[in-house]
């Protein structure tokens, strides 16, 4: 666990990518948005449904970053 | 190795029957120092797909704070292929996403699921023994 600071979800990754620089190719593309493989929560709730990264975080709220887990047999018959 | 405890395993075998005609997914929490899956999460498929899965986020955001409460993590994923064999796809490889963890997959192609376990390292698969205690 880790803190980093901001008024939104984009505001706390920027942080958190200038502490820690090799996070930033695993959390946002080259568009600087949100990688498609990465689920964010604000506390409970997906960002997706937030605003993304303009979600508004509040002191002592809590980011939690998940990769997306996914497959199957992409078998077509 | 993955160690599963027998109530997992029904568990993991049960969802994945369940789930059919569709691919079903779930995570196996436990003790990654011992490869012991001692809990067993079954989650929805977001993909709602009989070829693909999706773990729904919010089941494993649940399952990753369970797991961390009791002082466990998500060890590995499991997940089912209704037609082909229990081995991972290639979809299953491009996708996996933590070198750390078992991926154990639950064929039911056949009447009698097969159940394997392997472990997946950048783009290498190589199967596990799993151990029922």
């Amino acid at each position: 666990m880790v803190e980093a600071s901001g008024a939104t979800v984009g505001e706390v990754f920027d942080d958190l990518v200038t502490q820690y620089p090799g996070l930033r190719s695993q959390v946002l593309t080259d568009d600087g948005d949100l990688h498609r493989h990465l689920n964010v929560f604000l506390n409970d709730d997906d960002i997706r449904y937030l605003g993304k990264l303009d979600a508004k975080v509040n002191a002592d709220d809590t980011v939690t970053l998940m990769p997306a887990v996914a497959g199957g047999s992409g078998d077509s018959s | 190795m993955l160690r599963l405890s027998r109530d997992v395993y029904r568990q993991m075998v049960g969802h994945c029957l369940d789930g059919l005609p569709l691919e079903a997914c779930g995570l196996l929490g436990g003790d990654p120092e011992t490869d012991r899956a001692s809990l067993c999460y079954p989650t929805g498929n977001a993909a709602a797909s009989a070829r693909l899965y999706t773990v729904d986020p919010r089941d494993h955001l649940r399952a990753d704070r369970d797991a961390e409460g009791r002082g466990l993590e998500v060890i590995g994923v499991f997940h089912s292929h209704t037609h082909t064999d229990a081995y991972p796809s290639p979809t299953d490889v491009a996708q996996a996403p933590d070198p750390t963890w078992h991926y154990v997959l639950v064929s039911l192609r056949d009447v009698a699921p097969v159940v394997r376990s392997y472990r997946i390292v950048d783009g290498k698969i190589a199967e596990e023994s799993i151990v029922l205690e």
